[in-house]
């Protein structure tokens, strides 16, 4: 497939008097594309674009190489998990895929394996025919995952798929998104504002704020340029700080630790004299790969 | 997948390559299981006792008769025009209850953004959600009005002769029914779209209808009874009774103010349908309205709840 | 327990749900306001007054409806929302839970039904005595819907639907047909107590309605029994 999938040309959307995108271009090709920006960027509002759920204001949005707006049939080969709740409660799993498959243009009779199928792809096999309102969290997280690709769609938009999630559910929700991208073939853009969702789990990242994108490329473009490191003292930061930035680098404090960020390794020396120059005591220094504040810290300032 | 790979994996993703509906399959499953949800099926038995109850009663008048009917040669006809009258309420009550079960809930779980991302338009989903109801009220109607049609032929001295010069009621009552359902289907429905409990829905429905039938009744009756002033200053009620006076409060207003019963609305319609050989009161009044009047205002009491019902899913925010 | 109260008023209290049932209670106000406008002759608190808009309206719909509405929510909504554990996870006893749903339930729909009648017959030039029977029949009405609606509440998620098909099939329909469900109704109650306390303000009930001690006899029990159920319904069940 030489088209790009998804396809925004000068894409604007205003709700009102707020904009939510502004002039976006974007070009989506095959694997799996990450979405990545703080709440309020814009990423659900150029989903439901893609989606044909809202008419642009200005510019194109083209998906598969048709505008969703104007012509819904193309949704029969898309797929999309909203972030929040959107399961009933009175139905199987099971029951309730094979519906949605046949909502998606499915005939009946191979919704059902279909459905059957998918849920096993999932890891629900054994539950699919309780009731899903005796799921938990990250079970109902997978059927939002398997129904939207129980019609086997060509591309799935996933809204922050591990939203909610706990440490553990996320890591299985991710490596699902992972199988479901490499396994199964079919082509994934998800949104998250977690830089470590998308780095583990993307093959490009798009990052966009403010409704406009910042930077795009492939994911290890992003992480390997520069080099984020954690340093935990005692107390004594503000020195800390001070010393650093005699030494030309900038140190900020996050989460009761002073933040660097490293261009070279030569940097790590001059780590060390700012912490004895400051006298104060060690207590762990830590790198960290890139975070998502330090994508728009470099990409705004 | 290729073929060869799907051999080696046996448990690996499998591609679709079969056939795939458009739109129109999309309204039609989502069509189905409306009907299925509205009588209860595939959701335990606790979800049929409504359904099931309130089609009880709907069809428990009709019954009746066919079974006294079947058993006294002399039974008395029952008209089809005064078995919409006399259900009218029940069935108002049963779609006040039953029809926001297709909306609230889709709403409060978040389903409803996973059907409108589907090749499916709000429209398609508001129209295959009505439709599916209006379906299952019209087939509980018409088989109660299909027992009267029984009961009547049963009755009747020659079944066959009966059916003959009567066979017109059946488009009649169909026409009807159709007339009455619609308004029963579309008045919950519209009622749901802005209300996130189902209770409240249902609620404000049957309290809208329940409460304007005496309003109306009090304005339009013709009351002939005994002036109640004379009763409390004789403290005798029997022999104080003078010449019988009649009136109606809003006197010549009176057949306007019968529209004011809102539930009615489609039974005057029927009314038209039908040669009813013993009009109630407030038939005779509306019969001396224009016959558009009726007709107009059941429109406006179907087009406009149903327009506001596709105004709200249509700039419904997912 | 206040605290609960308080909360309880507060979630009856939706701005739009005040706006539509202190519309329904204003019906009565309203229509006698129109009959006086444009109607030809006075209307008087007897005849055709007591059994349009006392009994079919009040009685058969504002009341029943009113309490209905609001008792089933008070344990309904959260038992829907799934809050209802919070709740008597707090160190409250359940009976002062049950106590304070009710009182809850009964300062919104008290004033509210027993204006919708007293207000609808001062307009009719009612004699105050009348008002006062008016109020106390309406109170006790009202508080036995109440007890009985916010157990319903606690049963099924459906307790309205239930309650409206009991109103109108019932109560409304079926008892004008099979006599002795005067018995078995809490509007049956309401309006023998009317006829009771008044017989000839309320002589158009003359025939309709139970004896008098049978319906305070009713009205205790029914108020009482459905509360101590209520009570060890909340107590037995498995909160969610």
């Amino acid at each position: 497939m030489n088209q790009p999938l998804l396809e925004a040309h000068n894409l604007t959307k205003h709700y009102g008097q707020t904009i939510a995108l502004h002039d976006v271009d974007m070009h989506v090709r095959e694997g799996i594309t990450g979405l990545l920006g703080p709440n309020g960027a814009g990423k659900s509002t150029a989903m439901k674009l893609f989606l044909g759920l809202l008419q642009p204001t200005a510019g194109s949005a083209t998906v598969l190489g048709e505008k969703p707006y104007e012509n819904i049939t193309i949704r029969m080969r898309l797929g999309y998990m909203p972030e929040h709740d959107c399961l009933p409660d009175f139905m199987t799993a099971s029951e309730f895929l094979s519906h949605m498959a046949q909502v998606s243009g499915i005939p009946a009779k191979h919704a059902r394996t279909r459905a059957a199928d998918m849920l096993r792809h999932v890891g629900l096999d054994e539950e699919r025919y309780r009731h899903i309102k005796e799921y938990s969290t990250g079970m109902k997280q997978r059927v939002k995952l398997a129904q939207a690709l129980v019609h086997d769609p060509v591309l799935v938009l996933l809204d922050e798929p591990t939203a909610g999630l706990d440490p553990g559910g996320r890591e299985e929700m991710l490596q699902l998104v992972r199988r479901t991208g490499q396994e199964f073939g079919i082509n994934i853009m998800l949104s998250s504002h977690l830089m470590g969702d998308v780095e583990s789990t993307c093959d490009r990242i798009i990052v966009i704020e403010g409704g406009a994108i910042i930077e795009q490329g492939d994911v290890s473009e992003f992480t390997q340029e520069t080099e984020t490191f954690y340093i935990d003292v005692d107390d004594r930061r503000a020195e800390v700080i001070a010393a650093l930035e005699a030494r030309g680098i900038k140190a900020r404090i996050s989460g009761g630790a002073v933040v660097v960020r490293l261009h070279r390794d030569e940097q790590l020396d001059d780590i060390r004299d700012a912490l004895v120059a400051a006298e104060a005591r060690l207590r762990r220094l830590a790198p960290s790969r890139g975070e998502l504040s330090d994508i728009f810290r470099r990409s705004t300032g | 997948m290729s073929q060869a790979q799907a051999e080696i994996y046996d448990l690996g993703y499998q591609h679709y390559d079969g056939p795939r509906g458009g739109r129109m399959q999309a309204v039609k499953s989502l069509w189905v299981n409306s009907f299925r949800t509205t009588i209860g099926l595939g959701r335990g038995a606790r979800a049929k006792i409504l359904p099931v109850l309130m089609s009880l009663f709907v069809i428990a008048p009709p019954a009746v008769f066919l079974v006294i009917a079947a058993v006294s040669p002399v039974a008395a006809q029952v008209s089809h025009a005064d078995f919409y009258t006399a259900t009218s309420i029940l069935l108002l009550l049963f779609s006040a209850i039953i029809a926001p079960e297709l909306l609230i809930p889709d709403r409060r779980n978040g389903v409803t953004t996973l059907y409108l991302v589907r090749p499916l338009t709000a429209f398609d989903y508001v129209i295959a959600r009505w439709s599916a109801f209006l379906t299952v009220a019209l087939l509980v109607t018409l088989f109660g009005q299909v027992l009267v049609l029984i009961a009547n032929s049963l009755a009747a001295e020659q079944a066959r002769e009966f059916l003959q010069e009567n066979w017109l009621d059946i488009p009649r009552f169909i026409l009807a029914g159709v007339i009455i359902t619609v308004f029963v289907t579309t008045i919950p429905m519209a009622v749901a779209a802005f209300t996130d409990r189902r209770a409240y829905a249902a609620a404000f429905v049957i309290a809208a209808f329940v409460i304007t039938t005496p309003m109306s009744g009090l304005l339009t009756t013709e009351w002939c009874e005994r002036s109640m002033t004379f009763a409390v200053e004789s403290g005798e009620i029997v022999e104080e009774l003078g010449p019988e006076e009649c009136r109606r409060i809003t006197g010549d207003y009176a057949k306007w103010f019968v529209l004011l019963d809102v539930g009615q609305a489609p039974t005057h319609l029927g009314d038209m349908l039908f040669d009813d050989d013993t009009p109630d009161d407030a038939s005779i009044l509306v019969a001396e309205l224009p016959p558009a009047v009726p007709i107009v205002w059941y429109g406006l009491l179907v087009v406009g709840p149903g327009a506001l019902l596709l105004w709200r899913y249509r700039s419904m925010s997912i | 327990m206040a605290e609960i109260f308080l909360l309880s008023l507060r979630q009856l209290l939706g701005r739009w749900r005040l706006i539509v049932i202190l519309l329904l209670a204003a019906l009565p106000s309203l229509l006698v306001l129109l009959i006086r406008a444009i109607g030809e002759g006075e209307m008087a608190f007897h005849g055709e007054f007591v059994g349009v808009v006392i009994d079919a309206m009040i009685t058969g719909g504002i009341m029943p409806i009113v309490t209905m509405t609001l008792a089933t929510a008070a344990f309904g909504n959260e038992l829907e929302d799934k809050t209802l554990y919070f709740l008597v996870l707090k160190p409250v006893s359940r009976v002062s839970i049950v106590l304070a749903k009710l009182l809850a339930v009964l300062v919104v729909a008290l004033p509210l039904v027993i204006a919708s009648g007293v207000v609808a017959s001062a307009l009719v030039n009612a004699e105050a005595q009348q008002m006062g029977i008016l109020a106390i029949a309406l109170a006790a009405g009202v508080t036995a819907y109440a007890s009985v609606f916010t157990l319903a509440g606690l049963l099924t998620p459906r307790a309205l639907a239930y309650g409206l098909v009991y109103v109108l099939v019932w109560e409304g329909l079926l008892s004008t047909i099979v006599s002795g469900i005067g018995y078995l109704s809490v509007r049956g109650y309401t309006l023998a107590l009317l006829h009771g306390m008044d017989e000839s303000s309320f002589a158009v009930f003359e025939g309709r309605v139970i004896e008098f001690p049978a319906a305070i006899v009713g009205t205790v029990v029914v108020i009482a029994a459905f509360f101590l159920l209520a009570l060890y319904r909340l107590r037995t069940m498995d909160v969610p």
